[in-house]
């Protein structure tokens, strides 16, 4: 009975961190390198990426293609994040701080240009089920559904790409994803 | 105190067990044979997939970002052989790229600094195939440079395939000389 008890706490130890190393540590680890690799000014703004920075964050991408990155935090409230990008491929992506993607978005998807997406934290379990409880919770929720993302993590990256097909758009390509914002939401 | 140690023991091991497991399935578990061509791994990173967490995981622990879900992603080490890519050969990467609307090559060396190619930045040869030198010396056309230290992984990302429901036919790594 005594050496089941010790073959519990083991298994119950190895349970516990294996689970915490899997869920929390790469997601801590990823926010400070990031910080390392683009700055402390990054925070909630978009950026427009070095060749560099590309190779270096992203291993989906080429670094001659065109990156920006916002490195939200929604503690403070939602964030609004917009942008107007020249005809041709580009996709617009949500990532928490722990890798998983929330929301993808093509040129072919969007059916135009530009984009305006409103960017908040999912409501915890307590917050969903007292507004589940209230008079027209459900039905306010709904009339809001749009171009609006909910996240799990209060903090994690925006990434717009776009990939040059011919050399002579760069320069045009470059100032409209310069143009694209991410910002509290008024 | 027997039974304290006992317990201080059993904490320990769980822990490095746990922390052991972890880091391994990280570093392995999501990674699939593409049909048909061994050499090449994908790596599974859809959020409903059983291995989401240890695939988001694998890059963000390296300080990277993952491939967005409308890619796929392929990594290999080893040539068509199955021999190791080495720094100081020359390879070859041939063969058709799938239909999709992008793709996009590198190659990662020990430093994790990559060296890239792009749809939009390579030579196609006459009859509409691809042809990228991987090599650490300068060589005409479509070159990545080999890095000069570590063993080289060579990574191919398809962006938005047209069809997902066929196994994707990628190019293979000859060794032209060494």
């Amino acid at each position: 009975m005594g050496r089941f008890y010790w073959f519990l706490l083991f298994i119950a130890a190895a349970i516990a961190t294996h689970a915490a190393y899997v869920l929390y540590y790469p997601g801590y680890n990823f926010d400070s390198k990031l910080e390392a690799t683009v700055g402390v000014e990054s925070r909630n703004r978009m950026i427009l990426l070095t060749p560099a920075q590309v190779g270096k964050l992203f291993p989906a991408y080429a670094t001659s293609d065109i990156v920006a990155m916002c490195r939200y935090e929604l503690s403070q409230g939602p964030m609004q994040l917009s942008a107007k990008l020249p005809r041709g491929y580009w996709t617009f992506s949500i990532f928490t701080v722990k890798g998983r993607q929330v929301y993808s978005l093509t040129d072919a998807q969007a059916g135009e240009s530009n984009f305006t997406v409103d960017l908040l934290q999912a409501p915890d379990l307590i917050a969903q089920l007292k507004g589940a409880l209230d008079e027209g919770g459900d039905a306010e929720a709904i009339n809001e559904v749009g171009w609006k993302v909910e996240t799990p993590d209060s903090r994690g990256i925006a990434v717009i790409w776009v990939p040059v097909a011919d050399p002579i758009f760069r320069s045009a390509t470059l100032n409209a994803v310069r143009n694209s914002k991410c910002e509290r939401k008024s | 105190m027997r039974g304290f140690l006992h317990m201080l023991f059993a904490i320990i091991a769980g822990v490095a067990a746990g922390w052991i497991s972890a880091v391994s399935m990280i570093e392995n578990y999501g990674f699939e044979a593409a049909p048909g061509q061994a050499q090449w791994k994908e790596r599974r990173n859809a959020s409903d997939h059983p291995a989401a967490p240890y695939a988001f995981g694998y890059f963000i622990n390296q300080g990277k970002v993952p491939p967005p879900l409308t890619s796929r992603h392929f990594v290999r080490t080893t040539d068509e052989d199955g021999n190791q890519i080495r720094n100081n050969c020359l390879y070859e990467v041939s063969g058709p790229m799938p239909a999709a609307r992008r793709w996009s090559m590198a190659v990662t060396g020990s430093d994790g600094i990559a060296a890239t190619l792009g749809a939009g930045e390579a030579v196609y040869e006459a009859d509409g195939r691809l042809r990228v030198f991987l090599s650490a010396q300068p060589v005409p056309g479509n070159r990545l440079t080999l890095p000069p230290s570590g063993t080289p992984l060579i990574s191919l990302t398809i962006h938005d395939p047209q069809d997902t429901t066929k196994p994707l036919t990628l190019p293979g790594i000859k060794m032209v000389r060494c």
